[in-house]
């Protein structure tokens, strides 16, 4: 359907694009001073790097990227949880299609190649998305990762034309919000424990961020699949607004 | 020249490029694909910059990017799903003309 979309401005005004030689000029000028500026400055020092790798003991894991996102600037991962939700919230229709999460649909044409490639890879990004979320906790990985991961599979699964996933039901809903509701409730908790929001205890810390961990990457899959699924399918909310 | 230091001008470069399709392209999905591209150059140049020396990375930028990413494509999406909508109130009002 995207061949046919034409948004080009087509207004009263004469010409409304600017104008290529002055935006060329200014955007050349504008490289020039930050490549000089790159040249010729320090523009990194890297003085948290050894707050980071002292204090790296006390965050419950040992992948310092993982200790960062999840205990040091933990509220960056929340706002970016929230942000996603957001995000999806804006694209998804406000009423349920009365449907269960997972349909069977006869399909107009069998896509082989891409029902054969589901099913052999499918299992494998099960495994390999589990194992990242694992992993974060030493090595490069984690629930960014492995929600991209899971996301893809479930873009797989619609891409080949004989399920259907209602990212309206109320479990798709529930595992939308799973991840900020988690990571909330933690943080709540945390106050009446620790005194202060999103301050870990030492001894708890891995733990923690493996069960914040695993409710983001549900929720991170979920929230990916069911954007990029309100694209493909513009179809299946147009259904879904006149369904009763 | 370092390759950190090449990288880091690289991802100015996507930028600036980017920032020309911003302000020159007229169909709203090359506007959505050039923003992309001076995300994409941010990017770059933030983990060009983690890594300082040979041996210590910086993990904060490498944080940010992470988080970035996973942004970018929801803000992507939002907007090409917005670009649907516009496309189908257009079309409606193309057809009761």
């Amino acid at each position: 359907m995207f061949r046919d979309i034409d948004l080009e401005y087509k207004g009263a005004v004469i010409d409304p694009k600017a104008s290529p030689l002055i935006s060329g000029l200014l955007v050349a000028a504008l490289l020039f001073v930050l490549i000089w500026m790159l040249l010729n400055h320090e523009v990194h020092y890297g003085e948290i790097q050894h707050l980071v790798d002292d204090n790296l003991n006390l965050s419950g894991v040992s992948n310092p990227v993982t200790a960062v996102l999840l205990n040091f600037r933990a509220y960056d991962t929340l706002l970016e949880l929230a942000v996603l939700l957001i995000a999806v919230i804006a694209v998804l229709p406000t009423h349920d299609y009365p449907a269960p999460i997972l349909q069977k649909t006869a399909a107009a044409e069998k896509r082989l190649v891409i029902i054969a490639l589901q099913r052999w890879i499918s299992p494998a990004l099960l495994l390999f998305a589990g194992y990242l979320l694992w992993a974060g906790a030493s090595q490069p990985g984690g629930a960014f990762q492995a929600g991209s991961l899971l996301a893809g599979a479930c873009v797989l699964l619609s891409q080949t034309g004989s399920y259907r996933i209602n990212y309206t039901s109320i479990i798709a809903r529930s595992l939308l919000v799973v991840g900020l509701a988690a990571f909330v409730a933690v943080a709540l908790a945390l106050i009446g424990f620790a005194g202060n929001l999103l301050n870990y205890p030492t001894n708890y810390a891995g733990l923690i961020i493996l069960l914040i961990e695993a409710g983001a990457t549900v929720s991170i899959a979920t929230a990916l699949a069911s954007l990029y699924s309100g694209l493909l399918e513009p179809c299946f909310f147009e259904f879904n607004r006149s369904a009763p | 020249m370092s390759s950190a230091l090449l990288y880091s001008i690289t991802g100015v470069g996507l930028f600036a490029i980017g920032l020309l399709g911003v302000v020159l392209a007229s169909h709203i999905i090359r506007k959505v694909l050039a923003l992309n591209v001076m995300g994409v150059g941010i990017f770059m140049l933030l983990i060009a910059l983690a890594k300082q020396n040979a041996f210590t990375i910086d993990p904060l930028p490498q944080a940010m990017v992470l988080t970035g990413i996973v942004i970018a494509a929801a803000g992507t999406a939002l907007a090409l799903n917005l670009m649907v909508r516009l496309y189908e109130i257009e079309k409606t009002q193309q057809d009761k003309l």
